[in-house]
């Protein structure tokens, strides 16, 4: 997962939101949209934590068998 | 907006999984109320097909075709390119996305008939037209000159899977039979939107088991599972629009554009491309793309196009 699937996720995101809140100012539902965004932009961030986790841990292991 | 009450079903399921309930749905019920909706649709379209066929509709379905081919090579250079998947893995899951989903159709057309909007009523045969050139495709793109293909195989899975089957086999019937099916229509009829729901029960299970895939498959195909359904409806209006369907039709082709298949298309690329991550594309299409279209796109396509836009 590299820099330009980041912008991607991001890209699409930002697109969704801003097509939500336009139907949103014209009175249509487009609110659905909006928390599909953010739900997108959560997920894009958390999964990027969670893959890093086991890396964090076995730098730690690998450290501590190093001493 | 308000939501069909069979997608209420959908949530239901969706929930049960997530608290971890115990909701389990016999799988031969399940693949009985598979075929009873596949037969259904089919049925209905065939019948109507008896009194529609005609000149424009060798044109509607020649263009339909060719939207089935044009969708997987929009979605492969996304997956390939930006998301970095291998070359198999690309192609199917962008056969996927060529392809249909006949319970998003199901969902679209239940949507239409609760709002008494008209459509056209042989649109079945786009759905079933749909089906298969999206595999085509999706096997050229993985080409591999080093890999062999059992092209009987892959035929069979294609063109004699269950979904393909039942449905050209109940557009054939109704069609063959015209006004005779009246018979046996008021069972398809009347019990359809009851059936959807239950069916739509398993789905949300289903579609929320997969959601832990999305861990390992990572955020990127959740984002394309979201993009894609909107650029292939966007499409699929356009052409609906070109080819002067109803307010209907134009609801229909949308949803058909932007749905994604995970009964044939899987079935025949599981043969075809067997190391292609199969996880890959049902996680894309089940559990981003089905909940997504669903919940949000097709109920804002109602109100968008009802309102003349």
């Amino acid at each position: 997962m590299g820099n330009r699937t980041l912008a991607f996720e991001i890209a699409v995101s930002l697109c969704l939101m801003a097509m939500g809140w336009v139907l949103v100012q014209q009175g249509l539902p487009g609110y659905g949209l909006v928390v599909v965004a953010a739900i997108l932009l959560g997920l894009s961030f958390a999964t990027r934590q969670w893959i890093a986790q086991p890396a964090k841990v076995k730098v730690l292991s690998d450290h501590r068998g190093g001493h | 907006m308000q939501l069909d009450v069979v997608v209420g079903f959908f949530l239901l399921g969706m929930v049960a999984q997530l608290l971890k309930a115990p909701i389990r749905m016999p799988k031969g019920l399940y693949q009985s109320l598979t075929l009873f909706l596949l037969i259904a649709i089919g049925l209905k379209g065939g019948v109507a097909l008896n009194s529609h066929a005609s000149g424009d509709l060798l044109i509607q379905a020649v263009a339909v075709i060719a939207f089935g081919l044009a969708l997987p090579l929009i979605a492969f250079p996304i997956l390939y390119k930006i998301g970095g998947l291998s070359r198999i893995d690309s192609a199917s899951v962008a056969a996927h996305y060529g392809s249909v989903s006949v319970a998003t159709f199901a969902v679209a057309v239940a949507v239409l008939e609760a709002n008494q909007i008209d459509y056209e009523p042989y649109f079945p045969l786009f759905v079933a037209l749909l089906e298969v050139p999206a595999i085509a495709v999706g096997l050229w793109l993985a080409r591999d000159r080093n890999q062999t293909l059992d092209l009987k195989k892959t035929a069979h899975e294609i063109f004699l899977n269950q979904g393909v089957l039942l449905l050209v086999g109940g557009l054939l019937i109704g069609w063959w039979a015209g006004a005779r099916a009246d018979t046996i229509l008021p069972f398809f009829g009347t019990l359809f939107h009851g059936v959807l729901a239950l069916f739509l029960l398993e789905m949300g299970r289903i579609a929320a088991s997969q959601l832990g895939v999305l861990r390992s498959c990572g955020s990127f195909i959740a984002s394309f599972g979201v993009l894609m359904p909107l650029l292939g409806a966007a499409l699929g209006a356009l052409l609906a629009q070109l080819l002067e369907l109803s307010s209907g039709g134009v609801i229909l082709l949308a949803t058909l554009g932007g749905s994604a298949s995970y009964i044939a298309v899987p079935a025949a690329m599981a043969v075809a491309l067997p190391k292609a991550n199969q996880s890959l594309s049902i996680t894309a299409a089940l559990a981003i793309s089905f909940p997504f279209n669903i919940l949000v796109a097709i109920p804002l396509y109602s109100v968008l196009i009802g309102q003349g836009y």
